[in-house]
């Protein structure tokens, strides 16, 4: 008996830090629900700030959606173009930023449907046109949205008046996944990189807490849901966003002689219809390339067609069902120039704003 | 399921829960968990899993009823028999590891390479090792070493035992099977042994080894920007490398089946500090080599062929240069053997064969000169400094065996080799220059390898470093297993974590 | 055939085998402890053993004999 006490007295202390750590630290928000306390701060009208750089966007976002109110002035989706999009701009205090990084095909899909699930109708969807939506070489590898799909599924059901079965809750937490995870060694080193680039005192507020002060330097979440970027990334200059644009690979998010996926664009205009059936205004906004990175693109116009072909697309979906379409991917039309962003896509909040009149309230 | 993934640990843990609780039953468990360990390893896909099944069921069967047949056949029959058998099961191998690149080959010379598609079985996982394995069960009872056996399952555990199915160590049946039938009782102090064995391979694998490989990837990719002092130093980290990765997977697999009770043959012995490069090779992947040894050499040997040549050499040379010639023959045989179960390759069979080979006859031939030499110098052989002189020597001219494994194909080893020496100091770059190497990753390899050397010294000198630990006091082994854990966690190379992305 | 006279018949053997007269041979003595039984010398050791004594020593016991007194008994085992 006394030689197994000292076995487990050998090995057990280790395998009980492992989990601990993975466990407490959990930068990826495995074990932890914040995404839902996160979104009730937020809906309470607070500003969050987001501890890890990693939190995961489509919680908050879907938990955001369960609160909303029934009735909504305007709704933004897309990439993370749009993510700055907030109420000053808009003009209206019953609008919420659903935009999340690299929403793809699937994010979009599934948010819409869990608006439509929840029975939320907006009066206005901002739709940010994107190639993550449009090209199926990206939306084919991007997996995060995987919780999700069952939402884009009862979407795609909906908008082509199919009998939609409102999709069960899915669990989000996947229990083979948590186990995996607590005893996982790589999991650990990510705990250990996160203390090790934002300090120790990262440990007491570790992955999200309210916006108090002024003081900090850090990103943070507006009470609607839309993004404020740190002050790190805020300061950068005309020459970064260059330096940025030329290392910026095109042949990924520019699919290299790829083309806008037909099966993309049979959907987008199901939506559109399916919106305008419902008394919903769509609008759609193009984000423009910083100045640099359009101009190295266009030199490989030949191979990068999509690009063209996407605003193209826009365009005549705008003429067809008489949408609103703001901006345009050629930052000439926009006036714009490298150093009024803040790397080689996305355009700086204030400048965004003076863009259009946003403000249709 | 790799040896480092969370299934393999859930899969060990459960195996173990139910091998305890058996009873009786235990070899039964041990077969169950060796078949779906042997699927679980392989790609999932249908067509690939029937061909495992049809390889695993063949050779059983094969070795099961063969053993049976043999062991009641008589007199020539009984070697034609064996023979056969034998044949049979070496099929496997062939089809699986040459034919297609065979035929491949020929069918490209008529222009039409994608004919033999269908032979590309793809390699199949531990087909090299526990066919051996086999052939060895099957000799032995050709030899009357022991009865053949009549139960199946024995067979099946034998030549499917999970944890020496990726790569060895080759096994004989006569060492396993009491084992296997054997009832284990739970014993705390062995798996402490196993799991601490098990550590000690994940340390030098993930700690170690795949650091030592990012400096042979920078240089060998890019040969032409190093020096050849350069060079030289990627290589003897190749060798350490691949030292830490192999004997490291086999202390993994070792310490796994130390968990069941069922003691696996060592692999290595302080293979660094050898003498002679002889002596490397009976200190470096010993159950290949004693396998060859037994099964392929001694029969060889004691053919009547080779007596009478050793008889006739020794009349025309006299006896010390007589016994030369049929010892070399043999030897060629050996490492034939050798360099095609490596694979057959050119390079392969040059860096695993030829090299070695050739390195033995001259030591073989040149150690005359030795003697000569040391004893003018008045060198004692059992001094430490002349010992610590021959590892060295062993390790350099094992060097250039490693070249030809490290650059992947005949000719341009050559190129290296022609390289090295026409640019023995003048490089443009550092030898950590294109990788990611810290400080920190160099005191990990180079304190490691301290680490790794002491416990082979002291396994040179017939002691260990787990004895020496368990004389110490609880507290002693707890930091040192506990520290141990710690640099596995904290350094390991284990990849990174999937749900670790950033926003932006 | 007693011990002792196999004894006296193998170390023939083995001098003659290892061109060394001053080989004497113990239950335990080993390939450890004569200079050149390697593992090649073995078999020659073993087909000078098979010829002295005219008969063949099975190969599996060829492998798994660890000493001098091993191969006694089987000489002797034999020899019956």
């Amino acid at each position: 008996m006394k030689k197994l006490w000292l076995l487990l007295a050998l090995f057990l202390p280790a395998l009980l830090f492992l989990m601990g750590v993975n466990y407490f630290l959990d930068p990826a928000n495995i074990f932890h629900s914040d995404g839902k306390q996160i979104a009730q701060a937020l809906m309470q009208g607070n500003e969050v700030y987001i501890g890890s750089g990693n939190t995961d966007e489509r919680q908050i976002k879907k938990n955001m959606i369960s609160l909303m109110p029934k009735e909504v002035d305007l709704v933004v989706v897309g990439p993370s173009l749009a993510m700055t999009i907030d109420r000053v701009t808009v003009g209206t205090e019953n609008m919420y930023n659903l935009a999340l990084s690299g929403a793809d095909y699937y994010d979009i899909l599934a948010q819409l449907g869990m608006l439509e699930e929840q029975q939320v109708k907006p009066k206005k969807i901002l739709f940010c046109v994107d190639s993550t939506f449009f090209d199926e070489a990206l939306y084919g590898q991007m997996s995060r949205s995987e919780t999700l799909k069952p939402y884009a599924d009862y979407m795609l059901q909906v908008i082509s008046n199919q009998d939609a079965k409102k999709p069960s809750g899915t669990d989000w937490k996947n229990a083979k996944v948590l186990v995996q995870q607590i005893f996982s060694v790589t999991y650990f080193q990510a705990c250990v990189d996160y203390v090790k680039s934002n300090g120790l005192s990262s440990l007491q507020n570790m992955r999200w807490s309210i916006r108090e002060d002024d003081l900090s330097e850090n990103a943070y979440l507006r009470g609607d849901g839309s993004w404020v970027y740190n002050r790190a990334y805020q300061s950068a200059t005309g020459e970064t966003v260059q330096k940025n644009a030329q290392e910026y690979n095109i042949d990924y998010y520019f699919t290299k002689d790829g083309h806008v996926s037909e099966s993309s664009k049979e959907t987008f205009e199901q939506l559109i219809r399916y919106y305008q059936g419902q008394g919903v205004e769509v609008s759609l906004f193009l984000c423009p390339l910083s100045p640099s990175l359009y101009t190295r693109v266009e030199n490989q116009k030949e191979s990068h067609m999509l690009l063209w072909e996407l605003e193209e697309f826009a365009c005549r979906m705008a003429e067809n069902y008489d949408l609103e379409l703001y901006g345009s991917y050629d930052p000439k039309q926009m006036g714009v120039t490298d150093a009024d962003y803040y790397d080689a896509r996305h355009v700086r909040h204030e400048v965004l704003c003076t863009f259009f009149d946003w403000k249709t309230y | 399921m790799t040896l480092t993934s969370f299934s393999f640990f859930a899969f060990l843990l459960i195996g173990l829960l139910v091998y305890y609780m058996s009873g009786k039953g235990q070899k039964y468990v041990l077969l169950a968990m060796s078949l779906f360990f042997y699927f679980a390893i392989a790609p999932a896909t249908l067509r690939y899993r029937l061909k495992l099944c049809a390889i695993v069921f063949y050779v059983v069967f094969l070795t099961y009823v063969g053993g049976l047949l043999i062991d009641r056949a008589k007199g020539k029959r009984r070697t034609i028999l064996t023979f056969f058998c034998i044949g049979g099961l070496a099929a496997v191998l062939f089809v699986t590891k040459y034919f297609y690149n065979i035929f491949t080959g020929i069918a490209g010379l008529f222009g039409n390479p994608g004919a033999f598609e269908w032979l590309n079985f793809g390699s199949v996982i531990g087909v090299s090792y526990f066919i051996l394995s086999a052939i060895g069960y099957l000799t032995d009872v050709c030899w009357e070493s022991y009865p053949a056996e009549k139960n199946p399952v024995n067979i099946g555990v034998f030549v499917l035992y999970f944890p020496q199915v990726i790569s060895g160590p080759v096994t004989r049946f006569s060492q396993m099977n009491s084992q296997f039938c054997e009832k284990t009782g739970f014993d705390p102090d062995r798996i402490s042994h196993g799991i601490r064995r098990m550590l000690w391979g994940y340390f030098k694998k993930l700690v170690i080894s795949d650091r030592f490989f990012l400096i042979v990837n920078a240089v060998y990719g890019d040969y032409t920007a190093y020096s050849g002092w350069q060079i030289f130093l990627a290589t003897v980290c190749y060798a350490l490398r691949l030292y830490t990765d192999f004997s490291g997977c086999m202390d993994i697999v070792m310490g796994a089946s130390e968990l069941f009770g069922v003691s696996l043959p060592e692999n290595f012995n302080a293979p660094f500090f050898s003498a002679t490069v002889q002596e490397f090779w009976q200190r470096w992947h010993i159950t290949l080599g004693g396998w060859f040894k037994d099964y392929v050499m001694y029969p060889l040997q004691k053919t009547k062929g080779m007596i009478e040549l050793g008889k006739k050499c020794k009349k025309r040379f006299g006896k010390k240069a007589g016994k030369k010639i049929p010892f070399y023959l043999a030897m060629v045989v050996l490492w034939f053997g050798i360099g095609l179960w490596h694979g057959g390759a050119g390079y392969y069979f040059i860096a695993s064969a030829g090299i070695p080979f050739l390195l033995m006859l001259l030591g073989d031939v040149l150690s005359p000169l030795f003697e000569k030499v040391s004893n003018a110098l008045h060198i004692r052989k059992e001094s430490g400094i002349f010992k610590t002189v021959c590892f060295l020597r062993t390790n350099l001219l094992l060097c250039f065996a490693w070249v030809f494994v490290c650059a992947g194909a005949t000719g341009r080893g050559f190129r290296i080799l022609g390289h090295q020496a026409s640019h023995l100091l003048t490089g443009e770059r550092s030898v950590l220059g294109n990788t990611t190497l810290q400080a920190l990753d160099l005191c990990l390899m180079f304190g490691g390898m301290a680490v790794v050397l002491f416990a082979d010294y002291l396994q040179y000198k017939g002691k260990s470093l787990t004895d020496l630990l368990d004389a110490k006091p609880f507290a002693l082994r707890f930091l040192a297993v506990n520290a141990e854990i710690l640099v596995i966690l904290f350094y390991g190379l284990v990849g990174s974590s999937a749900f670790i992305y950033f926003q932006f | 055939m007693s011990r002792e006279e196999v004894y006296e018949r193998l170390t023939a053997v083995f001098q003659e085998v290892f061109d060394d007269d001053s080989i004497e041979l113990k239950d335990e003595t080993t390939s450890e402890d004569i200079e050149d039984w390697d593992s090649f010398e073995h078999i020659n050791l073993v087909v000078a053993v098979e010829t002295e004594f005219s008969f063949k020593i099975p190969m599996g016991k060829v492998i798994t004999m660890k000493n001098v007194g091993e191969m006694v008994d089987i000489i002797l085992s034999l020899g019956k």
